[in-house]
């Protein structure tokens, strides 16, 4: 078996489509400020959302969509979307598990997905005692116990107005960015967490839990707020195969902490990538992340698994406003068939002291283009400051690309930056050697790979880094041989 | 081929993409848009016949003198170069065409066997007019399996209105090795340099560029692999103060199979100065067994300097190992401590290891006389350069 | 027993293995010597299953299953193993781990249970006293940062594990220093039993008096020009191989 098979990917097709009858509640297609003031009375938002989904409707007109020359995808037209959709009537739900399409089921396994959780995501019926439902509210009922407000955006803007207002568009304005002004001006729901002062967050904290998960939102929004001395831990996303027949996604996720807090916030993505073939029918996803580290001594780490989408178009960032704030950013993007993806993170240092950590595993598979695209950004305020990157390139097969593309840029003589990037092969003598133990080709690979990323998988919470491994395992199948 | 036809193409190509701005991906931080005018305002004077002396002196453009040597042709017949391969310009940089534009003459420095002395090459921009642009355009030929070794010699004299906008094409033919230096010093003006590379199969050349007290200085590199097994080291130091700025772009293309490409560029910068690296190494697919090594190192004494640095890969074929690195920092304290413990005074014993900061690049110049000259340069600048700050 | 009958071996039209013919009887040690260039590295490759020789000839049965035409990874469960010469190494990957995922793949293939963590952890550290190894060795990644001398205990911890049929070490004593070949042989002298089968590949004598083979066979240009018990490996050391290899024209 030589390395040479590796560049013959078979396809792994998803076949399954949810094709159900959908009875929803549309707004006509198209946007203008009479669309977006429909969606705020839709919501029955207060006055001041409506202002700020205007402000930022009318700056967005004045935008031009960014042109990153290495991403290749045909033009979005944005009057020929519909934006908004109202809660759908419950689908015709599966009898049981058995209906479900056995391929779907045995990816579940693969990734170790709970069996309650399977039913939900795959519309089966849920019994009565473990209707996802009531189980949300049971860990509702315990967060609340410490003061953590885990919500959906639309009911903190009604509960919680005058934190939305201090803190909504305080670190992505809409003025950020071409998709950041769009979102700004038609999001439609999103999550909220509000931790308050000398509070440890008792668990992580899951997007499995809201209660209206059942639809992936397009233009999602989060705003987590971590007071004084507090810590939380946020999951987002989840290993099963998110399809969508909405294919633009620009969510924004806002994250502010104040002094010594501190945020972590996890992604493991799985989009539908498209067609393994043309690469058609994908997910395009532009998000704008970002992180304040307003306090001193506060800090945001970023930790994403990104596999799927046709297009990813993400850089996490951190804004390191506070003295002896901490910005970290772990990445494994892994790209494959006629995947593209152009990721990275700006770290900017403002305050003192400050400290900001890059680790990122690109690996690219079949015909696909894998690009790092980061930015340190050492101001000359930010004296004493220190920055580690560390970004490698992992390519198998012939045929896929990968691009490092870092920006650096230091303002001042008493701080310090290291940045190294390499590009790391899997070895035939490697492979070989794990078979001489046992292991088969395919196990091999992904034992080599996975060590290639053990820097990143390291900084999952636990569960995530199990559901993480056997992705990465899942999406390197068929890859050899 | 003639000087005209180069000059016609070159201009209507100018004329396609124009002056660079900071929408371009390799101008970001500094565009010529003050200097246009006299970017566009081509110096010229008459040829005279070429004298005899032991360096090539090329004076505003033109060829003045060269010695006599067997193995060694200067000329400027540009229709000798009718069956080479060459680029003119490099991609990252539209200011390279307007030196093919405006270039009275194209000087061609041939090999013909393996010279064993270093020769040395004066390239004077020295106008009798001011807000001109003195256009130099060299071609180095090194013929298969002979040797050579250059050092170009880069002088700006009179008035700091004027520019300087010179090419200098390599080509190192199969087996043969090239040692190149390029010294561009005290140059209070503007200075715009590209050198373009293009190695065949097995052969070696080393190039080095050494840089300080320039206002403004924007180097462009390219090197294009073409055949198996070649070999290139490039090198370069820059020492900036004052408002110098400096702005060095590579651009390496990999389009044959196991060669290796050392690039290590390094930087002191003091007072207001400003030093950007960009190394973009692309590996075309099929090229396997490429080996890129790339190292960026930069030492700060000042808040006021700022320095950018993006070291880029560009990987199309997955059997090839690259790697780079960039560095920023200052002098270890404890380093300077143990020093100054043993009697030196603080700028005694920054600057001494500043210049050991320096000398990994000055150390690995092949010929002796060169590297003995350009290490006593180094000295004289560091030892006089504003390393203790006020905090 | 494990047969080898004439087994040939090519790499880019050059014929390295010219019809090697071997047979080692349970509980029997054998030493391969010869000169660089002989043919013996490739012959430990072929065994094996190295991707560069797929297109091997000939036979290689282990008490009569054909193995010439399975996986590397199936060899390995059937109970061949091969010492590397230059063990690889593989970052990130925890050398403890690795060698659980090895033993189950075994396990698996033999269709028992996966061990057990705990039961693992405590084999292992009883392998690791018996090779003085320290319990540092199984958090470092897989070979990565070892020096030499530790890249090779790690391979014999490695066969300790895994408790193969057929051990094939390929100049395992390159590079040891006295104490760390003392070791090693002991190992191999404790590990060796009724039913396994040792093909020790050398250059030279000095390991051949830690462990003691039952046949020697000197190998030169692709074949096996002579055979012969403990004494042969002594004589080669006096007379060299071209004294050999004139015997053999």
């Amino acid at each position: 078996m030589s390395l040479k098979e590796f560049s013959d990917i078979a396809n792994k097709e998803y076949e399954y489509g949810f094709k159900t009858d959908i009875k929803t509640e549309l707004i006509e297609k198209g946007l203008n400020e009479d669309i977006v003031r429909k969606i705020s009375a839709k919501n029955n938002e207060p006055e001041f959302i409506l202002e700020f989904r205007l402000k930022a409707f009318r700056h967005w007109l004045t935008m031009e969509e960014p042109d990153w020359a290495l991403l290749d995808y045909p033009t979005i037209d944005y009057q020929d979307l519909h934006y908004y959709a109202a809660p759908e009537k419950p689908k015709e739900k599966l009898k049981s598990m058995d209906d479900v399409d056995p391929e779907l089921k045995r990816t579940f396994e693969k990734l170790g997905i709970p069996l309650t959780e399977q039913k939900r995501l795959a519309n089966v019926a849920v019994d009565a005692i473990f209707d996802s439902v009531s189980v949300a509210t049971t860990y509702k009922e315990k967060l609340m116990k410490h003061g953590v407000v885990f919500c959906p955006f639309s009911e903190a803007v009604e509960k919680y107005p005058e934190l939305i207002k201090q803190y909504m568009g305080s670190v992505v304005p809409h003025t950020d960015n071409y998709f950041a002004a769009l979102n700004s001006a038609v999001f439609t729901e999103g999550s909220f967490v509000y931790v308050p002062k000398d509070t440890v967050c008792p668990m992580e904290l899951s997007t499995y839990f809201r209660i209206n998960a059942e639809q992936t939102g397009q233009f999602e929004r989060t705003l987590i707020i971590c007071e004084e001395n507090s810590y939380v831990s946020y999951l987002e996303g989840c290993t099963a195969p998110k399809f969508d027949t909405n294919q633009l996604h620009a969510a924004i996720v806002e994250l502010v902490a104040l002094d010594n807090a501190e945020i972590k916030y996890s992604t493991v993505q799985n989009w539908y990538a498209g067609d393994p073939k043309t690469g058609k029918g994908g997910i395009y996803n532009f998000v704008t992340k970002r992180g304040k580290c307003l306090g001193k001594k506060s800090k945001i780490s970023w930790t994403q698994i990104e596999t799927g989408s046709a297009i990813t178009w993400k850089y996490p960032s951190c804004m390191l406003i506070g003295d002896e704030s901490i910005g970290e950013f772990f990445s494994v993007a892994l790209t494959n068939h006629h995947q593209q993806a152009d990721t990275g993170t700006k770290m900017v240092h403002i305050g003192k002291n400050t400290k900001s950590t890059i680790v990122s595993k690109g690996i690219s598979v079949g015909k696909s283009v894998n690009t790092y695209r980061g930015k340190v950004q050492i101001n000359k305020s930010a004296k004493e400051s220190e920055n580690f990157t560390q970004c490698d390139s992992m390519l198998i097969g012939d045929e896929c690309s990968a691009n490092t593309f870092p920006y650096i840029d230091v303002r001042n003589a008493s701080s310090h930056l290291g940045h190294e990037a390499a590009t790391v092969k899997v070895s035939e003598e490697q492979l070989f050697y794990c078979q001489q133990r046992g292991i088969s080709l395919e196990d091999a690979l992904t034992t080599i790979v996975n060590g290639f990323c053990a820097d990143v998988f390291k900084e999952l919470p636990t569960e995530f880094a199990v559901e993480a491994t056997q992705l990465l395992s899942l999406k390197l199948e068929n890859t050899v041989g | 081929m003639n000087i005209e036809t180069l000059n016609t193409k070159a201009k209507e190509d100018f004329k396609t993409i124009g002056f660079p701005t900071n929408k371009h991906e390799n101008w970001l931080y500094w565009t010529p848009d003050t200097i246009q005018e006299t970017l566009l305002n081509a110096y010229s004077e008459p040829q005279e016949s070429i004298l005899n002396s032991d360096a090539i002196v090329i004076k505003n453009g033109r060829i003045v003198s060269a010695p006599e040597q067997t193995g060694l042709t200067v000329s400027y017949d540009v229709a000798s170069l009718a069956n080479e391969d060459l680029s003119f310009n490099v991609e990252s940089s539209s200011i390279s065409l307007l030196n093919s534009a405006q270039c009275q003459q194209v000087v061609i420095i041939k090999c013909n066997q393996k010279l064993n002395d270093a020769l040395n090459v004066r390239i004077e921009t020295d106008p009798s007019q001011n807000n001109v642009t003195v256009n130099t355009k060299i071609i180095v030929i090194a013929e298969a399996d002979t040797a050579m070794n250059l050092t170009f010699f880069h002088q700006h004299h009179g008035n700091i209105s004027n520019i300087s906008n010179t090419t200098c094409e390599f080509i190192i033919k199969k087996q043969a090795q090239l040692d190149v230096n390029h010294v561009f010093k005290n140059q209070k003006a503007h200075s715009f340099f590209h050198s373009i590379l293009h190695l065949y199969e097995k052969s070696k050349c080393q190039h080095l560029t050494f840089v300080s007290e320039s206002t403004l200085m924007r180097h462009d590199t390219q090197a294009n692999f073409y055949e198996e097994d070649a070999h290139l080291d490039l090198k370069g130091m820059g020492i900036l103060q004052d408002q110098d700025k400096f702005f060095n772009h590579l651009k390496i293309n990999h389009f044959s199979k196991n060669c290796f490409c050392k690039q290590h560029f390094k930087s002191i910068l003091t007072q207001d100065a400003i030093s950007e690296f960009s190394g973009l190494v692309y590996v075309a697919k099929g090229s396997h067994g490429v080996d890129s090594q790339q190292l960026n190192q930069n030492l700060l004494f000042s808040d006021s300097a700022r320095v950018l640095s993006r070291p880029q890969l560009k990987i199309d074929a997955d059997d090839v190992q690259c790697a780079h690195g960039s560095t920023i920092g200052q002098l270890n304290p404890e380093e300077i401590h143990y020093i100054k413990s043993r009697g030196l005074t603080e700028q005694e014993a920054k600057s001494l290891l500043t210049f050991g900061f320096a000398e990994e690049i000055i150390n690995e110049i092949s010929h002796d006389t060169v590297k003995k000259e350009l290490t006593s340069v180094v000295k004289q600048i560091i030892g006089s350069l504003k390393v203790t700050d006020e905090k | 027993m494990f047969e080898i009958k004439d087994l040939k071996a090519s790499i880019e039209d050059k014929d390295i293995l010219k019809g090697i013919s071997l047979t080692i009887k349970p509980g029997e040690i054998h030493a391969i010597m010869g000169p660089n260039g002989s043919g013996k590295s490739t012959l430990a490759k072929v065994i094996s299953g190295h991707p560069d020789f797929e297109d091997a000839e000939g036979e290689i049965t282990l008490d009569g299953k054909e193995i010439l035409e399975l996986e590397p990874d199936e060899r390995a469960n059937e109970g061949v193993f091969l010492a590397f010469q230059y063990p690889v190494d593989i970052p990130g990957v925890n050398n403890s781990e690795f060698l659980r995922m090895a033993y189950n793949a075994k396990q698996k293939y033999h269709k028992k249970e996966e061990i057990d963590p705990f039961d693992f952890d405590a084999l292992i550290k009883e392998k690791l006293t018996v090779l003085n190894m320290k319990e540092a060795f199984l958090s470092r990644p897989v070979n990565h940062g070892f020096s030499g001398g530790e890249k090779k205990r790690n391979e014999i911890l490695q066969m300790l594990m895994l408790d193969p049929r057929v051990v094939i070490l390929d100049e395992t004593d390159s590079g040891l220093d006295i104490d760390s070949l003392k070791q090693v042989s002991d190992a191999i002298n404790h590990f060796k039993s009724k039913d396994k089968m040792i093909l020790i590949i050398t250059h030279y004598q000095r390991l051949l008096n830690h462990i003691v083979p039952d046949q020697v066979h000197i190998m030169a240009d692709g074949n096996i020009i002579k055979s012969g018990d403990k004494s042969l490996a002594l004589t080669l050391e006096d007379e060299g191989y071209d004294a050999f290899k004139k015997g053999s024209a």
